[in-house]
């Protein structure tokens, strides 16, 4: 029996229009409906995965730019060269934490590659302050996507398995 | 093209429920919607673009609507602005 080894680092991330968003975090997948967040939950930020995290560093989902990394650090935004725009917000209603509990990694502007350390997280605390650790993870521009789909599997590992795979519109 | 400033007053600034809230109307629209803050202007209609200018409780914002229907469009989004975004 022949074992492949796994590419991890050069995911094709265009192939046919599909474009694979890997975890950016390891941990159980959670439907964004049961996410305990109407704005995520009801689809008004986009559409998506939910991660409850076990690992505790945050890396990019994709190749593309780091457009948005907050100043409090609980949620990064990444845009992909096909202009696909992705964010990871971790936890509920964290913006109230005030950046307590999480730790850039990466600088606002900057590239990023699949699994480029993006935030690390200090669970243990959040696990105490934040309303919830479930971390969304949504296409934030449906206009340019055609097909979502959503992994099967039910624990994911960051920077190695797949979340979402994205069906781009033809332009 | 018309635009108005004004200070946001919703106490977690343009964060993801207020910052969907107002991509939604922006998106109801079809001119083009221009949020400034500072030196730095942004599409209204994404997301991550309104998310990225990081707009804070008592922070001045400019928004800017440009095309056929951007009388109307300027008035709904800073109705909606001046309302506190249901916060």
């Amino acid at each position: 029996m022949v074992f492949w080894k796994r590419k991890t680092d050069t995911v094709e991330t265009t192939d046919g229009g599909w474009l694979t968003l890997l975890a950016p975090l390891s941990g159980r997948v959670v439907r964004l409906e049961d996410v305990p967040d109407p704005v995520f939950a009801q689809r008004m930020v986009g559409d998506g995965a939910a991660i409850d995290p076990t690992s505790d560093t945050v890396v990019s989902p994709m190749d593309g730019t780091l457009t948005n990394l907050f100043p409090t650090a609980h949620a990064a935004g990444v845009t992909a060269a096909s202009g696909l725009e992705v964010l990871v917000h971790v936890g509920v209603d964290t913006v109230e934490l005030k950046g307590q509990g999480f730790t850039p990694e990466a600088s606002q502007g900057q590239t990023v590659t699949v699994g480029t350390p993006l935030i690390r997280l200090d669970l243990e605390t959040l696990r105490n302050t934040a309303k919830s650790v479930i971390t969304p993870v949504v296409v934030t521009n449906p206009a340019l996507v055609e097909t979502l789909e959503v992994t099967q599997q039910d624990v994911v590992e960051a920077g190695r398995d797949w979340l979402l795979r994205v069906k781009l519109r033809r332009a | 093209m018309v635009e108005k400033t004004l200070t946001i007053t919703n106490k977690s600034g343009l964060h993801a429920r207020p910052a969907a809230l107002l991509v939604k109307e922006a998106g109801r629209h079809t001119c083009q919607v221009t949020l400034r803050k500072g030196d730095k202007e942004v599409d209204a209609k994404s997301i991550l673009g309104v998310m990225s200018l990081a707009v804070a409780a008592g922070d001045a914002v400019t928004i800017r609507t440009d095309g056929p229907d951007e009388a109307e469009a300027l008035a709904a989004v800073v109705q909606l602005l001046e309302s506190g975004l249901g916060e």
